[in-house]
């Protein structure tokens, strides 16, 4: 038996537009990923929440004969311990250059939206955000550990982040460095050039002139910030991740940077958006 | 076919895809369960149906593939549609094996066409400055997730078989 003719014929133009039509022309079709937020929406919960729960029972509990006075005690060493380590924490951290709490200022104008989920085969994340709460594409995104993206798309019940690690990101950098013993930032350098994501994870810069890694004395471990004209003025140096490895470019003359943001951006639980653009 | 329930089916399997996301990740591998859709689908309806039926999952799979051009999975969905289609008269559509091995016939089907459109598609855009070629380890993993997944999945919807009102091609009512 035979297939119908129409429908042979609908594979084969399937087939060229494969082959023929460019991705950006498709990316520009496609917008429906936010219709399925209803179901998506509340699996992604469920999930979480039973994975949370998974992980707290995974632990074997102890028979414990401690009495209730005795917690109470301990509970309160506990208390005063923590809070010497987190800031004894705090200490280290801006000592050895990593990035320390969002100045209030950002935090003040920024909104904590939770992640819903991923985009299968992009740096993309899914929020629990919508228009109705004042999202708007382009919208910068934020996570403590620095800058993590932007608005892409945003409907009425979900928001969809593009990561700066995403393939079709380009974003212009700077870079900077603690040195050693001094709590100030350094920038190295002042003119920009483009990082932009490589699909899984980094951010590459194509194409860094070797005379002026040089000149600025580039190397692994220094901070790359943001330095582009397009995103807010708040934002600007704003970091984005280290230099992870410094690699031959096309020619000798050239090398590529590659920059790893702080943590996975695709296993971020929570986001905070910057909800003015200017 | 009841299109409806079809419809049904497609947008909570698709709404489950996005919802799991990276959660059912093993190794960057990641079940398809749309394909599993279009494999049961193939199983039990007519062929033209299940052919249109399977080209329309693919059209939706399309839809959420950002940085792959359109059409690519509706081609894929196609070939597996017909090729699993042409399999109803001699396989017994409630085994589990059945199941598990058109799922894993369906999957790597897909990772060898994505493979090839990846191969292919930059020899032709040239001026692209910027492809990525699917993952085949994690395309070829997530094949065999996909199967293994099969049997649970395609029993589940087997039983909801009544809601879609299939009918054979040889014109009675399926079981």
């Amino acid at each position: 038996m035979r297939f119908s003719p129409m429908l042979l014929m609908f594979i084969a133009v399937a087939l060229f537009s494969a082959l023929v039509m460019p991705p950006d022309l498709a990316n520009a079709i496609r917008k429906v990923d936010l219709l399925f937020a209803p179901v998506a929406g509340p699996v992604h919960k469920l999930v979480e929440s039973v994975d949370d729960h998974w992980s707290s029972n995974s632990t074997g509990r102890p028979v414990d004969d401690r009495t209730v006075k005795q917690l109470v005690n301990e509970n309160e060493a506990l208390k005063i311990r923590l809070a010497t380590l987190t800031a004894q924490y705090e200490e280290i951290r801006q000592q050895l250059g990593e990035v320390g709490p969002i100045p209030a200022d950002i935090r003040s104008l920024c909104r904590f939206i939770s992640v819903m989920g991923t985009i299968p085969g992009r740096q993309m994340l899914t929020l629990e955000g919508s228009s109705i709460q004042g999202l708007q594409p382009q919208m910068a995104v934020l996570s403590p550990d620095g800058l993590v993206g932007r608005l892409d798309a945003v409907g009425l019940a979900v928001a969809r982040v593009q990561l700066l690690t995403d393939l079709h990101m380009h974003v212009q950098v700077g870079f900077g460095r603690y040195p050693a013993n001094k709590n100030d930032f350094v920038r190295l350098g002042d003119v920009p050039c483009v990082a932009s994501g490589d699909g899984s994870g980094r951010l590459v810069v194509n194409d860094y002139k070797v005379t002026d890694l040089k000149a600025n004395d580039l190397r692994t471990g220094d901070w790359v910030v943001l330095d582009d004209g397009d995103w807010p003025p708040l934002l600007q140096g704003y970091k984005i991740g280290l230099i992870e490895e410094v690699k031959d470019g096309t020619t000798p003359l050239v090398v590529n940077l590659i920059v790893r943001p702080k943590g996975d951006l695709m296993k971020l639980h929570d986001v905070m958006v910057l909800m003015k653009n200017q | 076919m009841r299109w409806l329930s079809f419809f049904i089916l497609a947008y909570v399997m698709l709404g489950l895809q996005i919802g799991l996301g990276s959660s059912m990740q093993i190794h960057q591998a990641q079940p398809n369960l749309l394909l599993l859709v279009a494999v049961f689908i193939a199983i039990n309806a007519p062929r033209n149906t299940a052919l249109a039926a399977c080209l329309l999952l693919g059209l939706l799979q399309d839809l959420l593939m950002p940085g792959k051009p359109l059409g690519l999975a509706t081609f894929s969905y196609g070939v597996i549609g017909m090729l699993v289609i042409n399999t109803q008269e001699v396989v017994y559509g409630d085994h589990f094996l059945t199941h598990f091995s058109l799922a894993l016939l369906a999957g790597l089907v897909v990772a060898v066409i994505y493979g090839l459109h990846g191969a292919i598609y930059p020899l032709i855009h040239r001026s692209l400055k910027i492809w990525q070629r699917p993952p085949m380890g994690a395309m070829m993993g997530g094949a065999l997730y996909t199967a293994v997944l099969a049997p649970i999945v395609i029993f589940i919807l087997q039983r909801m078989r009544r809601a879609f009102g299939f009918r054979s091609s040889r014109g009675y009512t399926s079981r």
